[in-house]
C-alpha cells in the first residue's frame, strides 16, 4: 500500500528575511503555512506566488495565535527579530498547546546555549554560519590551512 | 539576602534604596551606565552594566549566589528569560517577574518563574473598587 506523507500544518510567527524564508520553503515542500506578523508590510518578502495563510497579529498573544490554527497545528516556528520573544512564544507553543516540533530562532549565541540546556529547540543563524565557514576553510581536503 | 534586580529605570532605584535600607545585598543589571554608576555612588550597590537577559552579563553578575532575583524591565518577554536563565541555568533560589500583560502571570508561573506581580492587575482592581 502506498504511504501518503500528510501534508503538516506550519505556523511562522515573525516574517523577517528567515521567516519568509522558512514559510516560503515549508510551502514548496506542499505544507499548510500561515504567517503571523504585526506589520502587514513584511509580507512582502513572501514570494509572489506564495499561496498560504497570512495573518496580522502579534505572536505573544492567544488570541492572534488560535486565529492562526495553533490548536491544530504540526510545527510552530517563532522567528522575530528579538530572541526574547521567540523564546517565550515557542514556549507558549510547546507548554501551553503541546506543539511537538517548535524551533525558536535566537541570534545571540550564549542564549542559544542557555536554551540549549533546557530543551527549547533553537536555531541560531550566527552559530550555522561560523559552521558553514569552519567547513569551507578548514576542512577543505585539498589543502591544509 | 543576596537580590538581583534587572532592568527598570526609577522603580529599580527606590527598590534599591529601600532593600539597601533593610540590609540587603544588592547587585544591579542594568544597559545605561550613568545609571549604573549612580546607583554605586548612591546607594551602595553592586551595579553591572549590560542586559539582564544575556546569560553572561547574569554571570558577572554572580546570579549564582542569588537569593532573590527580580526583573523589572518594561518587556515580559525579557523578564520571562532573565528568570527562566537565572533559575535552571544558575540556580538562583527564587525568581519574581514584573508583567504587563495579565495574561502572562499564569504563563510565566507556568514555566516555572516564582511570582509575578503584574500592575494591570493591581490597578484594575483598585479601579474596580472605586466605580463600587
Amino acid at each position: 500500500m502506498k504511504q501518503v506523507n500528510k501534508r503538516k500544518n506550519v505556523i511562522v510567527v515573525g516574517c523577517g528575511s528567515i521567516g519568509a524564508a522558512l514559510a516560503n520553503a515549508a510551502l514548496k515542500r506542499d505544507q499548510n503555512v500561515t504567517v503571523i506578523d504585526q506589520c502587514e508590510t513584511s509580507f512582502v518578502r513572501l514570494t509572489s506566488s506564495y499561496s498560504g495563510f497570512t495573518l496580522v497579529g502579534d505572536g505573544t498573544e492567544t488570541a492572534a495565535l488560535e486565529s492562526a490554527g495553533i490548536q491544530d497545528t504540526d510545527v510552530l516556528i517563532a522567528a522575530t527579530d528579538d530572541d526574547d520573544i521567540n523564546i517565550m512564544i515557542s514556549q507558549i507553543a510547546a507548554s501551553h498547546y503541546k506543539i511537538k516540533h517548535v524551533l525558536a530562532k535566537v541570534a545571540d549565541i550564549n542564549k542559544k546555549k542557555a536554551y540549549d540546556g533546557l530543551k527549547i529547540q533553537t536555531v541560531c543563524p550566527a552559530l550555522l554560519s561560523v559552521k558553514e565557514a569552519e567547513k569551507e576553510l578548514f576542512d577543505s581536503k585539498d589543502e591544509a590551512v | 539576602m543576596n537580590i538581583l534586580l534587572a532592568g527598570g529605570h526609577n522603580e529599580t532605584r527606590f527598590l534599591a534604596r529601600t532593600l539597601r535600607l533593610n540590609n540587603h545585598h544588592i547587585t544591579v543589571i542594568n544597559e545605561e551606565e550613568a545609571f549604573c554608576t549612580l546607583l554605586a555612588d548612591e546607594y551602595d550597590v553592586i551595579s553591572v552594566c549590560g542586559n539582564g537577559a544575556d546569560p553572561n552579563v547574569l554571570r558577572n553578575a554572580r546570579v549564582d549566589k542569588m537569593d532573590l532575583v527580580v526583573a523589572l524591565e518594561h518587556k515580559d518577554a525579557a523578564n520571562l528569560v532573565i528568570c527562566e536563565i537565572a533559575k535552571k541555568q544558575f540556580h538562583a533560589s527564587k525568581t519574581i517577574a514584573v508583567v504587563t500583560d495579565p495574561r502572562n502571570t499564569e504563563l510565566f508561573r507556568e514555566l516555572g518563574v516564582d511570582c509575578c506581580i503584574c500592575i494591570t492587575d493591581f490597578l484594575v482592581n483598585i479601579i474596580e473598587g472605586e466605580s463600587n
